[in-house]
């Protein structure tokens, strides 16, 4: 992907730019607020990366500027201490996504990669389907390999969330914030076990695994199960 | 005179200052519009005299003819407290009066001359000049009639009057600056006493507390108000000191581990031994962090500073949804796991740190009550009165009597559950949610009367009691 990173600390800007970088992505780099916004209108990124604290021109009005300039690459706001209500008035101001400083290198790359995909989202499709799984997002029933499964509605919504997101990592953070609508990070296994639950449902009596956890880091639902590089 | 510059600077002595000046500009004021109005009024009394003499003469003239006019202005003339009185003829020679000399000049204005003119007197040896007002009249024959009035006592009397206003306005800022000294000084030496006393609790001594005199002042009301506020740091001031102890001292611990697991990664004789060090590591490191954000989450909600988003949120809603969040665990972990909510009830809440609240509460009684036999849960929720109750209780171990008010401390943890991971934030994070509700945490044994006796359960109770809207 081309990512546009915005981030003033020189230490944290070339750390995320090696972060990015090992992970195959193309980075290009600003250092303050007036010539970020004019590269995040000029350039073509897949996704822009935008410190809340920045010199000329601070995160959040860059974002409502390049709003209201109808610009809409999806963007992720980087905050250095994770205020309790820092996330909704980031998201207020045309943020997609928010993560408090520091942050860990796998949850980043996460976010990035759902993000970035956005803008080839599926989201209008009325069905989803990741090799023999289908999912009906009208009636909310899921069949695989032409056996329908019966779905609660948190496990739907979970599904949904996985599918959408196929082949790509995602974090129980992520879970937690896009299918319970809960902002903090889960201490417990309280997610693990609705995983499983649903791992039950989806791939019990099934050859090929569809549900992967990445270990240490979430999950991943696609047909192949890809190892890791940490 | 430092001393007496910041005298000066004192608001008693400042305001003194504006009135002494103001009340002095007022009484100057009165003083010439009296002085003004008199002499105005002594003028047109003059005029009045003057006039009637002034007929009365040219009456004598005019019935008895100009014979009688020498004898008449003579005898005038001679009267103790005399008014002026000269007789002269066309041609400005003196024929008859009190009046030695003048300035001849003023024989030839007919009229009223009410500017004061010098004239001498007829005295011996008097070469003093006086001053008079005075009206010259022609009489038949081309003589000069002079009827005049000396101004000397109402001059006198406008001295008078201008000397009584110079000695009671020295007396006024007399007064004033002793006012002045003494309101300022006793200000000054509160104040002085105050800073004092501020110098000291400054260099760090929080048991001080500022004088106060017992009159109930207004100096006394503020140094009540800033002995409060001194109360207030003493008490978050031991809290920061209790704390940064408790951070040395656990956060030690697994950063020691952290370095043993590190030491064992190099010291590796396998490549797949090293992994599993390392993995150690990432998860150690990730507590920790995890660790550090709760205790920055507490921090962030307990100083209030910037107050978290409030809002009208629907308990039920809340708690379903943590409920369900909870639900699978149950049922893998065969806690019989009970939701009854009895209440339709809206809280003023942020729905974050609620349902983060409620989470951690849950976390504890599914880590503690899964270790007995038949583990129950129950989330709750019923109005009362004005508040709603919302309640966790299970039937675990419990928490002794005399440990339920520390386990809000931060890092508190009980030695029975030192071999359950865990930081001790989690209770003190709910606390302080709850104080920012302005609501309150309340723990008790849900089996009271058990739990006194080692090794007996008494279950726990976590109560959030929040205030409901309408």
């Amino acid at each position: 992907m081309r990512i546009l990173v915005v981030e003033d600390d020189a230490d944290v800007g070339r750390q995320l730019v090696d972060t990015l970088q090992d992970a195959d992505h193309q980075v290009t780099l600003h250092t303050d607020g007036a010539s970020g916004l004019t590269a995040a209108l000029k350039g073509d990124f897949d996704v822009l990366v935008v410190d809340r604290m920045l010199p000329k021109m601070d995160g959040l009005s860059l974002l409502r500027e390049l709003r209201e300039r109808d610009v809409t690459t999806p963007a992720l706001i980087l905050s250095a201490l994770g205020q309790v209500d820092d996330r909704v008035i980031g998201l207020r101001a045309g943020g997609d996504d928010y993560l408090p400083k520091p942050y860990a290198a796998a949850e980043l790359l996460a976010r990035l990669e759902v993000l970035g995909r956005r803008t080839v989202s599926r989201s209008a499709d009325t069905m989803l389907q990741v090799g023999d799984l289908e999912l009906d997002r009208i009636s909310h029933g899921a069949k695989r390999n032409g056996q329908s499964i019966v779905l609660q509605p948190r496990e739907y919504k979970l599904l949904e969330y996985l599918m959408s997101n196929e082949d790509r990592l995602v974090t129980r953070t992520m879970l937690l914030q896009h299918v319970w609508n809960l902002h903090f990070d889960p201490q417990t296994n309280v997610i693990d076990v609705h995983i499983s639950r649903l791992r039950a449902k989806i791939d019990k009596g099934f050859d090929e695994p569809l549900l992967h956890t990445v270990r240490g880091k979430g999950y991943r639902l696609g047909k192949l199960a890809v190892e890791e590089t940490a | 005179m430092e001393r007496f510059r910041r005298l000066l600077s004192t608001t008693a002595v400042r305001l003194t200052i504006i009135y002494t000046v103001l009340f002095g500009l007022l009484a100057l004021g009165v003083v010439a519009y009296i002085s003004l109005n008199t002499s105005r009024l002594l003028q047109s009394q003059f005029q009045a005299a003057v006039d009637e003499e002034v007929r009365q003469i040219s009456g004598v003239v005019r019935t008895l003819g100009l014979r009688r006019l020498i004898p008449t202005v003579e005898g005038r003339s001679r009267r103790p407290g005399a008014n002026l009185y000269l007789v002269a003829d066309a041609n400005g020679r003196i024929i008859a009066g009190n009046v030695r000399d003048l300035d001849r000049a003023l024989l030839g204005h007919e009229g009223w001359r009410s500017q004061p003119f010098e004239y001498q007197r007829f005295e011996d040896g008097d070469e003093e000049l006086y001053r008079a007002i005075a009206r010259v009249f022609t009489l038949p024959g081309g003589l000069k009639l002079l009827v005049g009035r000396d101004v000397g006592d109402a001059t006198r009397f406008s001295q008078i009057v201008i000397q009584a206003s110079a000695v009671s306005l020295i007396v006024l800022i007399g007064v004033a600056l002793l006012l002045w000294f003494f309101v300022g000084r006793r200000a000054l030496q509160r104040i002085d006493e105050v800073s004092k006393r501020s110098e000291k609790i400054i260099a760090g001594d929080l048991s001080q507390r500022l004088p106060t005199s017992g009159s109930g002042d207004e100096f006394d009301r503020l140094s009540g108000n800033l002995n409060a506020i001194i109360a207030r740091i003493a008490t978050l001031d031991a809290g920061v000191r209790n704390m940064s102890d408790s951070i040395a001292h656990d956060l030690k611990t697994p950063l020691t581990r952290l370095r043993n697991a590190a030491e064992s990664a190099l010291g590796a004789k396998s490549s797949k031994a090293r992994n599993a060090e390392l993995v150690r590591i990432v998860e150690g490191a990730g507590t920790l962090i995890r660790t550090f954000d709760s205790l920055l989450m507490i921090s962030q909600v307990e100083s209030g500073a910037r107050p978290a988003q409030m809002e009208e949120t629907e308990l039920r809603s809340v708690l379903h949804d943590v409920y369900e969040l909870f639900e699978p665990t149950a049922e893998e972990s065969n806690v019989t796991f009970l939701c009854e909510i009895e209440t339709r009830a809206k809280v003023h809440a942020n729905r974050q740190l609620l349902a983060q609240a409620l989470h951690n509460l849950l976390e504890n009684a599914f880590k503690y009550a899964v270790d007995v036999n038949a583990p129950r849960i129950t989330l709750s929720a019923s109005q009362e009165g004005n508040r709603v109750e919302i309640a966790v209780t299970d039937n675990g171990p419990g928490i002794p009597p005399d440990s339920l008010e520390k386990v809000r401390e931060r890092f508190f943890r009980l030695d029975e559950s030192r071999h359950h991971p865990g930081s001790g934030l989690g209770l003190s994070l709910v606390d302080a949610v709850m104080r920012l509700h302005g609501g309150e945490l309340r723990l008790e044994a849900s089996e009271p009367g058990k739990g006194v006796e080692r090794h007996e359960t008494s279950g726990l109770k976590a109560v959030l009691v929040l205030p409901t809207i309408g």
